[in-house]
Protein backbone atom coordinates (compact mmCIF):
# COMPACT_ATOMS: atom_id res chain seq x y z
CA UNK A 1 0.00 0.00 0.00
CA UNK A 2 1.26 3.89 -0.24
CA UNK A 3 2.36 3.12 -3.59
CA UNK A 4 1.44 7.06 -4.75
CA UNK A 5 3.92 8.27 -1.68
CA UNK A 6 6.05 5.63 -2.73
CA UNK A 7 6.14 6.83 -6.52
CA UNK A 8 6.68 10.03 -5.59
CA UNK A 9 9.54 9.62 -3.29
CA UNK A 10 10.83 7.36 -6.04
CA UNK A 11 10.51 10.32 -8.50
CA UNK A 12 12.18 12.79 -6.01
CA UNK A 13 15.64 10.39 -5.72
CA UNK A 14 15.26 9.79 -9.62
CA UNK A 15 15.45 14.03 -10.26
CA UNK A 16 17.81 14.65 -7.85
CA UNK A 17 19.90 11.81 -9.01
CA UNK A 18 19.80 13.33 -12.17
CA UNK A 19 21.02 16.51 -10.89
CA UNK A 20 23.82 15.60 -8.53
CA UNK A 21 25.53 13.10 -11.04
CA UNK A 22 24.79 15.31 -14.32
CA UNK A 23 22.82 12.28 -15.51
CA UNK A 24 20.04 11.76 -17.82
CA UNK A 25 17.75 8.52 -16.59
CA UNK A 26 16.32 6.60 -19.42
CA UNK A 27 15.33 3.24 -17.85
CA UNK A 28 14.92 2.44 -14.24
CA UNK A 29 14.69 -1.07 -12.83
CA UNK A 30 12.88 -1.16 -9.43
CA UNK A 31 13.30 -4.60 -7.33
CA UNK A 32 9.77 -5.23 -5.45
CA UNK A 33 9.56 -8.35 -3.27
CA UNK A 34 6.25 -10.72 -3.69
CA UNK A 35 5.55 -9.96 0.29
CA UNK A 36 6.69 -6.41 0.31
CA UNK A 37 2.94 -4.95 0.69
CA UNK A 38 3.49 -3.46 -2.58
CA UNK A 39 1.54 -3.82 -5.51
CA UNK A 40 3.38 -3.51 -8.75
CA UNK A 41 0.60 -2.35 -10.58
CA UNK A 42 -0.46 0.00 -8.44
CA UNK A 43 3.32 1.36 -8.25
CA UNK A 44 3.10 1.04 -12.23
CA UNK A 45 -0.04 3.43 -12.77
CA UNK A 46 1.09 5.68 -9.38
CA UNK A 47 4.39 6.50 -11.20
CA UNK A 48 2.62 7.27 -15.02
CA UNK A 49 0.76 9.80 -13.32
CA UNK A 50 3.39 11.43 -11.18
CA UNK A 51 5.84 11.39 -13.96
CA UNK A 52 3.08 12.46 -16.79
CA UNK A 53 3.42 16.43 -15.76
CA UNK A 54 7.49 15.64 -15.97
CA UNK A 55 9.24 15.82 -19.32
CA UNK A 56 10.89 12.73 -19.09
CA UNK A 57 11.44 9.71 -21.41
CA UNK A 58 11.56 7.42 -18.15
CA UNK A 59 11.14 3.30 -18.59
CA UNK A 60 10.50 1.69 -15.29
CA UNK A 61 11.08 -2.00 -15.59
CA UNK A 62 10.08 -4.52 -12.33
CA UNK A 63 11.97 -7.60 -10.60
CA UNK A 64 9.59 -9.39 -8.99
CA UNK A 65 11.22 -11.64 -5.91
CA UNK A 66 9.45 -14.50 -4.78
CA UNK A 67 9.70 -15.73 -0.78
CA UNK A 68 12.91 -17.77 -0.77
CA UNK A 69 13.47 -19.48 3.50
CA UNK A 70 16.59 -21.22 4.54
CA UNK A 71 15.96 -23.42 7.95
CA UNK A 72 18.93 -22.70 10.22
CA UNK A 73 18.01 -26.00 11.74
CA UNK A 74 18.91 -27.92 7.94
CA UNK A 75 19.95 -24.99 5.96
CA UNK A 76 17.54 -26.14 3.18
CA UNK A 77 16.46 -23.44 1.17
CA UNK A 78 13.32 -23.14 -0.45
CA UNK A 79 10.78 -20.90 -1.81
CA UNK A 80 6.73 -20.40 0.10
CA UNK A 81 3.81 -18.91 -2.16
CA UNK A 82 2.21 -17.68 1.52
CA UNK A 83 3.37 -17.21 4.96
CA UNK A 84 3.21 -20.47 6.62
CA UNK A 85 6.56 -20.46 7.05
CA UNK A 86 7.58 -24.36 8.19
CA UNK A 87 10.65 -26.05 6.73
CA UNK A 88 9.96 -28.32 3.10
CA UNK A 89 12.48 -30.35 3.89
CA UNK A 90 12.12 -31.16 8.13
CA UNK A 91 9.15 -28.82 9.18
CA UNK A 92 11.71 -26.91 11.49
CA UNK A 93 10.18 -22.99 12.56
CA UNK A 94 13.68 -21.56 12.64
CA UNK A 95 13.74 -19.72 9.27
CA UNK A 96 15.66 -16.80 7.69
CA UNK A 97 14.45 -14.59 4.83
CA UNK A 98 16.43 -14.42 1.76
CA UNK A 99 14.06 -12.56 0.16
CA UNK A 100 10.77 -11.27 -0.62
CA UNK A 101 10.19 -8.02 1.07
CA UNK A 102 12.72 -6.19 -1.48
CA UNK A 103 11.35 -2.32 -1.77
CA UNK A 104 14.17 -1.36 -4.09
CA UNK A 105 15.76 1.30 -6.74
CA UNK A 106 18.19 -1.54 -8.52
CA UNK A 107 19.58 0.10 -11.19
CA UNK A 108 19.38 2.98 -13.98
CA UNK A 109 20.41 2.98 -17.48
CA UNK A 110 21.31 6.30 -18.97
CA UNK A 111 23.89 8.70 -20.18
CA UNK A 112 25.72 11.06 -19.10
CA UNK A 113 25.59 14.57 -19.72
CA UNK A 114 28.03 17.14 -20.36
CA UNK A 115 28.44 20.03 -18.10
CA UNK A 116 25.81 21.52 -15.94
CA UNK A 117 23.90 22.98 -19.05
CA UNK A 118 21.76 21.07 -19.62
CA UNK A 119 18.30 22.72 -19.08
CA UNK A 120 16.11 20.01 -18.10
CA UNK A 121 18.67 18.76 -15.08
CA UNK A 122 18.55 22.37 -14.17
CA UNK A 123 14.95 23.04 -13.79
CA UNK A 124 14.83 19.78 -11.65
CA UNK A 125 11.56 19.15 -14.08
CA UNK B 1 25.33 3.53 -19.64
CA UNK B 2 24.17 1.18 -16.40
CA UNK B 3 24.76 2.26 -12.69
CA UNK B 4 23.90 0.11 -9.92
CA UNK B 5 22.03 1.46 -7.07
CA UNK B 6 19.87 -0.75 -4.34
CA UNK B 7 18.50 2.39 -2.85
CA UNK B 8 15.10 1.42 -0.62
CA UNK B 9 11.82 2.88 -2.00
CA UNK B 10 11.40 4.10 1.61
CA UNK B 11 14.71 5.89 1.86
CA UNK B 12 12.77 9.05 3.13
CA UNK B 13 11.62 7.60 6.20
CA UNK B 14 14.77 5.22 6.54
CA UNK B 15 17.49 7.88 6.48
CA UNK B 16 15.40 9.64 9.89
CA UNK B 17 14.88 6.57 11.53
CA UNK B 18 18.54 5.23 11.30
CA UNK B 19 19.15 8.42 12.54
CA UNK B 20 17.12 7.90 15.32
CA UNK B 21 18.33 4.66 16.01
CA UNK B 22 21.94 6.24 16.26
CA UNK B 23 20.68 8.79 18.82
CA UNK B 24 18.96 5.76 21.24
CA UNK B 25 21.61 4.04 21.01
CA UNK B 26 24.45 6.63 22.11
CA UNK B 27 21.42 7.87 24.50
CA UNK B 28 20.82 4.22 26.04
CA UNK B 29 17.28 5.10 25.25
CA UNK B 30 15.37 1.79 24.63
CA UNK B 31 12.33 2.18 22.32
CA UNK B 32 9.30 -0.17 21.63
CA UNK B 33 6.94 0.70 18.50
CA UNK B 34 3.36 -1.03 19.75
CA UNK B 35 1.16 -1.42 17.42
CA UNK B 36 -2.53 -2.95 17.01
CA UNK B 37 -6.03 -3.07 15.25
CA UNK B 38 -7.92 0.01 17.33
CA UNK B 39 -9.64 -1.17 20.47
CA UNK B 40 -7.21 -4.27 21.10
CA UNK B 41 -5.72 -2.79 24.43
CA UNK B 42 -3.00 -0.64 23.85
CA UNK B 43 -3.69 2.84 26.15
CA UNK B 44 -5.39 0.71 28.81
CA UNK B 45 -1.85 -1.60 28.43
CA UNK B 46 0.45 1.55 28.75
CA UNK B 47 -1.88 3.18 31.22
CA UNK B 48 -1.31 0.10 34.03
CA UNK B 49 2.08 -0.90 32.76
CA UNK B 50 3.46 3.04 33.42
CA UNK B 51 1.91 2.46 36.58
CA UNK B 52 4.22 -0.28 37.43
CA UNK B 53 7.27 1.20 36.12
CA UNK B 54 7.68 4.95 36.93
CA UNK B 55 9.69 4.29 40.18
CA UNK B 56 11.92 2.32 38.59
CA UNK B 57 12.73 3.65 35.02
CA UNK B 58 12.19 7.50 33.19
CA UNK B 59 9.81 6.89 30.60
CA UNK B 60 8.55 8.97 27.81
CA UNK B 61 5.54 8.22 25.32
CA UNK B 62 4.46 9.04 21.62
CA UNK B 63 0.84 7.74 21.15
CA UNK B 64 -0.26 8.52 17.24
CA UNK B 65 -4.15 8.86 16.74
CA UNK B 66 -5.94 10.40 13.40
CA UNK B 67 -7.50 12.55 15.90
CA UNK B 68 -8.07 14.29 19.52
CA UNK B 69 -5.78 13.56 22.45
CA UNK B 70 -8.21 11.44 24.86
CA UNK B 71 -5.19 8.67 24.76
CA UNK B 72 -1.98 10.99 25.68
CA UNK B 73 -4.25 12.39 28.49
CA UNK B 74 -5.07 8.78 29.83
CA UNK B 75 -1.69 7.65 30.01
CA UNK B 76 -0.27 10.97 31.24
CA UNK B 77 -2.45 10.77 34.25
CA UNK B 78 -0.61 7.45 34.92
CA UNK B 79 2.34 10.35 35.51
CA UNK B 80 4.48 9.75 32.20
CA UNK B 81 5.03 12.65 29.82
CA UNK B 82 3.22 11.41 27.22
CA UNK B 83 2.85 13.78 23.58
CA UNK B 84 -0.04 13.23 21.62
CA UNK B 85 0.45 12.81 17.49
CA UNK B 86 -2.40 14.08 15.03
CA UNK B 87 -1.61 12.25 11.79
CA UNK B 88 -5.04 14.36 10.30
CA UNK B 89 -5.69 11.08 8.13
CA UNK B 90 -2.47 9.65 7.90
CA UNK B 91 -2.86 6.03 9.36
CA UNK B 92 0.49 5.00 10.63
CA UNK B 93 3.05 7.07 12.24
CA UNK B 94 6.91 7.70 10.34
CA UNK B 95 9.95 8.83 11.06
CA UNK B 96 9.52 11.97 10.38
CA UNK B 97 6.86 12.45 12.76
CA UNK B 98 9.16 10.62 15.55
CA UNK B 99 11.56 13.35 15.20
CA UNK B 100 9.43 16.27 15.58
CA UNK B 101 7.96 14.82 18.94
CA UNK B 102 11.19 14.12 20.39
CA UNK B 103 12.31 17.94 20.56
CA UNK B 104 9.59 17.83 23.38
CA UNK B 105 11.17 15.32 25.31
CA UNK B 106 14.50 15.59 27.85
CA UNK B 107 16.15 12.97 25.65
CA UNK B 108 19.48 12.69 28.13
CA UNK B 109 17.06 11.88 30.78
CA UNK B 110 15.07 8.98 29.48
CA UNK B 111 15.34 5.04 29.84
CA UNK B 112 12.37 3.99 27.36
CA UNK B 113 10.25 5.46 24.91
CA UNK B 114 7.39 4.25 24.09
CA UNK B 115 5.23 4.78 20.95
CA UNK B 116 1.69 3.76 20.27
CA UNK B 117 1.01 3.59 16.58
CA UNK B 118 -2.30 4.97 15.21
CA UNK B 119 -4.60 1.84 15.36
CA UNK B 120 -4.42 -0.20 12.44
CA UNK B 121 -3.25 -3.95 11.48
CA UNK B 122 -1.89 -3.36 7.98
CA UNK B 123 0.44 0.17 8.12
CA UNK B 124 2.43 0.64 10.84
CA UNK B 125 4.63 -2.34 10.62
CA UNK B 126 5.74 -1.34 7.36
CA UNK B 127 7.94 1.75 8.36
CA UNK B 128 10.88 1.66 10.26
CA UNK B 129 10.65 4.39 13.55
CA UNK B 130 14.08 3.86 14.30
CA UNK B 131 12.59 0.67 17.46
CA UNK B 132 14.18 -1.91 19.06
CA UNK B 133 11.48 -3.48 18.97
CA UNK B 134 7.84 -3.98 17.13
CA UNK B 135 4.96 -5.19 19.86
CA UNK B 136 1.58 -6.49 18.60
CA UNK B 137 -1.44 -6.26 20.33
CA UNK B 138 -3.95 -9.35 19.46
CA UNK B 139 -7.14 -9.21 21.57
CA UNK B 140 -9.28 -12.19 22.41
CA UNK B 141 -12.25 -10.50 21.16
CA UNK B 142 -10.92 -9.98 17.75
CA UNK B 143 -10.63 -13.73 17.06
CA UNK B 144 -7.91 -15.83 16.64
CA UNK B 145 -8.00 -15.84 12.96
CA UNK B 146 -6.02 -12.61 12.76
CA UNK B 147 -2.25 -13.69 12.90
CA UNK B 148 -2.97 -15.34 9.42
CA UNK B 149 -5.14 -12.55 7.95
CA UNK B 150 -2.29 -10.19 8.82
CA UNK B 151 0.93 -12.13 8.88
CA UNK B 152 2.87 -8.87 7.49
CA UNK B 153 2.59 -7.33 10.90
CA UNK B 154 3.05 -10.48 12.79
CA UNK B 155 5.95 -11.77 10.73
CA UNK B 156 7.45 -8.69 11.43
CA UNK B 157 6.86 -8.31 15.65
CA UNK B 158 9.18 -9.21 18.26
CA UNK B 159 6.84 -9.79 20.49
CA UNK B 160 3.01 -10.22 20.96
CA UNK B 161 0.52 -9.84 23.53
CA UNK B 162 -2.04 -11.25 23.83
CA UNK B 163 -4.93 -9.19 25.18
CA UNK B 164 -8.56 -9.19 27.12
CA UNK B 165 -7.90 -12.98 28.32
CA UNK B 166 -10.29 -12.53 30.92
CA UNK B 167 -13.16 -12.60 28.23
CA UNK B 168 -11.86 -15.92 26.81
CA UNK B 169 -15.11 -17.24 28.39
CA UNK B 170 -17.28 -15.23 26.15
CA UNK B 171 -15.55 -15.71 23.08
CA UNK B 172 -14.61 -18.50 20.77
CA UNK B 173 -11.09 -17.47 20.78
CA UNK B 174 -8.38 -20.55 20.81
CA UNK B 175 -5.20 -19.72 22.37
CA UNK B 176 -3.72 -23.03 21.43
CA UNK B 177 -4.25 -22.22 17.30
CA UNK B 178 -3.53 -18.26 17.97
CA UNK B 179 -0.38 -19.25 19.40
CA UNK B 180 0.10 -21.95 16.89
CA UNK B 181 -0.48 -19.51 13.97
CA UNK B 182 1.93 -17.06 15.24
CA UNK B 183 4.67 -19.51 15.93
CA UNK B 184 4.40 -20.66 12.35
CA UNK B 185 4.80 -17.16 10.86
CA UNK B 186 7.26 -15.78 13.38
CA UNK B 187 8.71 -18.78 15.23
CA UNK B 188 10.96 -16.25 17.11
CA UNK B 189 8.27 -13.84 18.41
CA UNK B 190 7.79 -13.92 22.57
CA UNK B 191 4.37 -13.89 23.68
CA UNK B 192 2.63 -12.96 26.21
CA UNK B 193 -0.84 -13.57 27.65
CA UNK B 194 -2.78 -10.81 29.89
CA UNK B 195 -5.42 -8.98 30.87
CA UNK B 196 -4.51 -5.31 30.64
CA UNK B 197 -7.01 -4.10 32.87
CA UNK B 198 -5.27 -6.76 35.69
CA UNK B 199 -2.38 -5.09 36.26
CA UNK B 200 -1.04 -8.62 38.06
CA UNK B 201 -1.04 -9.98 34.48
CA UNK B 202 1.14 -7.66 33.32
CA UNK B 203 4.80 -8.60 35.50
CA UNK B 204 6.08 -10.69 33.08
CA UNK B 205 5.76 -8.12 30.39
CA UNK B 206 7.21 -5.65 32.85
CA UNK B 207 9.86 -7.81 33.64
CA UNK B 208 10.71 -8.69 30.03
CA UNK B 209 11.01 -4.70 29.15
CA UNK B 210 13.42 -3.59 32.29
CA UNK B 211 15.64 -6.65 30.83
CA UNK B 212 15.58 -4.96 27.62
CA UNK B 213 15.69 -1.43 29.25
CA UNK B 214 18.67 -2.43 30.84
CA UNK B 215 20.97 -4.21 28.56
CA UNK B 216 20.26 -1.00 26.53
CA UNK B 217 22.16 1.11 28.65
CA UNK B 218 24.84 -1.38 29.09
CA UNK B 219 25.58 -0.67 25.33
CA UNK B 220 26.44 3.04 26.35
CA UNK B 221 29.83 3.81 27.46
Amino acid sequence: MHEASIAESIVDFLLNYEKDNSFLIKVITLEIGKFSGVNIDSLNFCLDVVTNTLKRDWSFNFVERPLVLRCNDCLFEFESEGFYLLCKKCNGYNLSTISGFEMNILELEGEEIEGKDCPILASGK
Amino acid sequence: MKVKIVQSLLQGNDVIANSLREEFKRKGIFVFNIISSPGAGKTTLLENFAKIIIGRLKVGVIVGDIEDSVDAQRIESSGVKTIQLNTKGACHLDAGMIKTALIDFDVDNLDLLIIENVGNLVCPSDFDLGEDMKIVVLSTTEGDDKPKKYPGTFFKADAVIINKIDLLDFTNFSLEKAKNDIKTINYKAKIFEISAVKPETLYDFANFILDKVRWKKSLVF
